[in-house]
């Protein structure tokens, strides 16, 4: 309901600048690599990055979702159906990753980048992807059963793409990763573009239980006030007695996940997962939201090609 | 009435008739002659990801017409000295045992008899994976 198709020109803009940084990087590793040939016995010298590799699946689930706008609520039965298109590619170090342990859409969960360096423990990425999701009022409202005040109006929020770099530490049977990312939001007609910083932190720990993977998660990330104001600020325009002007602060999110798959045969698993997200208490000061507190829940199997 | 009873006699008995030359054709390295009905169920185990090990439940059924004491065999054929004998049935003509399988290679089960150990037939479970074993170290989340 709540998901934005890429808009196109942004994206290439995006692309753009990325293609420029990887022309960088790329003569930077290279040297790097050369430099390192001689010393391979070093421990700490780096590994192989990612060799061409691909991988498509198609997922399709159950999802229960709450998202934090007032009274926005999942309401017909196909809001409840989700189907992913999630395409896996490696090539060089580029890589494009969609995110197997979620399934809202292909293009949303996506991230294009590239391997600065990977070394045995620890692996250093330049990031490109949509951090935050946009929404359109006037679908939101025509979509649920009941009129809802606050958005009748509002002027449509794009989705928040961001270049970042990303660190990632390696355990055992466990990733830590936190992304530096340069955020900007879409524009539209009335609102200009909002840039900030977004700082995105995950832990995930795999528990193996017989043929079961279960995923212990807990993630941490900050949004930079520009960024919060964007989406559930009140400009003057768009006041209404149901919407007073608001000026939001910056914002954190919390989440904790757990995250099952199990084998059904070579080409199916059956998956489910429980996320629980929080949301910094300042955010209720916003007339479109109502909760700082989201549980979403999904279950669905999993076709691998 | 007789008609149709006696048609699935027939179609029963030629399917057991079938059902056993299909075991011991299944069997060609078979030493012992005598026929020997010899199922393995199920005959694969799926894990997540390869190279991890596969956990199921087999369940192993023979029989045969005459008595004969017979045991059953685990091999790893990816390790040579890995055969390990599970269970041991002393003069019957069937037999029945649920065994725990955990392995991240195929392994074969075999019949054998007890006093020479000569191979009466055997059954591979394959393990097969839901995702290849790549090099890429991914990150993922749910929301």
């Amino acid at each position: 309901m709540l998901i934005k198709i890429f808009n196109l020109l942004t994206l290439q803009q995006w692309l753009t600048r990325l293609f420029v940084i990887f022309c960088f990087t790329t003569a930077s590793a290279s040297y790097a690599a050369q430099t390192n040939n001689g010393i391979t016995s070093n421990a700490s010298a780096p590994v192989v990055k990612d060799a061409f590799e691909w991988q498509f699946m198609v997922d399709l689930s159950l999802a229960s979702t709450q998202i934090i706008l007032a009274d926005v609520e999942q309401t017909e039965p196909w809001d409840y159906f989700q189907l992913g298109l999630l395409l896996d590619i490696s090539y060089k170090g580029f890589f494009l990753q969609s995110n197997s342990r979620r399934s809202l859409t292909a293009i949303g969960s996506g991230e294009l980048g590239y391997q600065i360096t990977v070394q045995e423990n620890w692996q250093l990425d330049i990031i490109l992807k949509a951090y935050i999701e946009g929404f359109d009022p006037a679908e939101i409202i025509n979509n649920q059963k009941q009129n809802i005040p606050q958005l009748a109006g509002l002027n449509e929020r794009e989705y928040t793409g961001g270049i970042a770099l990303r660190y990632s530490h390696f355990f055992d049977n466990a990733i830590f990763y936190i992304d530096f990312a340069n955020a900007r939001t879409g524009k539209n007609d009335q609102k200009d573009y909002a840039y900030g910083l977004i700082i995105d932190s995950f832990y995930s720990h795999l528990v193996p239980y017989r043929n079961w993977d279960i995923y212990l998660g807990a993630g941490l990330t900050y949004y930079d006030q520009a960024l919060v104001d964007y989406y559930i600020g009140i400009d003057a325009d768009e006041v209404t007695i149901n919407r007073p002007l608001h000026d939001a602060d910056s914002g954190f999110r919390a989440q904790l996940e757990v995250y099952a798959q199990y084998p059904l045969s070579q080409s199916w698993s059956f998956n489910a997962g429980l996320t629980q997200t929080f949301y910094s208490n300042n955010i209720k000061q916003s007339p479109l939201v109502d909760k700082n507190k989201l549980t979403q829940l999904m279950i669905g199997v999993l076709y691998v090609f | 009435m007789y008609s149709s009873v006696s048609k699935g006699i027939s179609l029963l008995v030629y399917s057991l008739y079938i059902g056993f030359i299909s075991a011991v054709k299944a069997d060609d390295n078979t030493t012992v002659s005598t026929k020997v009905a010899f199922s393995v169920q199920p005959q694969q185990c799926v894990t997540l990801r390869q190279g991890r090990d596969c956990f199921a439940t087999i369940t192993v059924h023979w029989q045969k017409l005459t008595e004969q004491s017979l045991c059953l065999y685990q091999i790893n054929t990816k390790q040579t000295a890995s055969q390990k004998q599970l269970i041991c049935w002393p003069k019957s003509n069937k037999g029945q045992a649920s065994v725990a399988f955990e392995s991240s290679d195929n392994l074969t089960y075999q019949l054998r008899t007890l006093q020479d150990k000569q191979l009466v037939a055997e059954a591979e479970i394959v393990v097969s994976w839901v995702h290849k074993n790549t090099t890429v170290r991914r990150r993922w989340r749910l929301f």
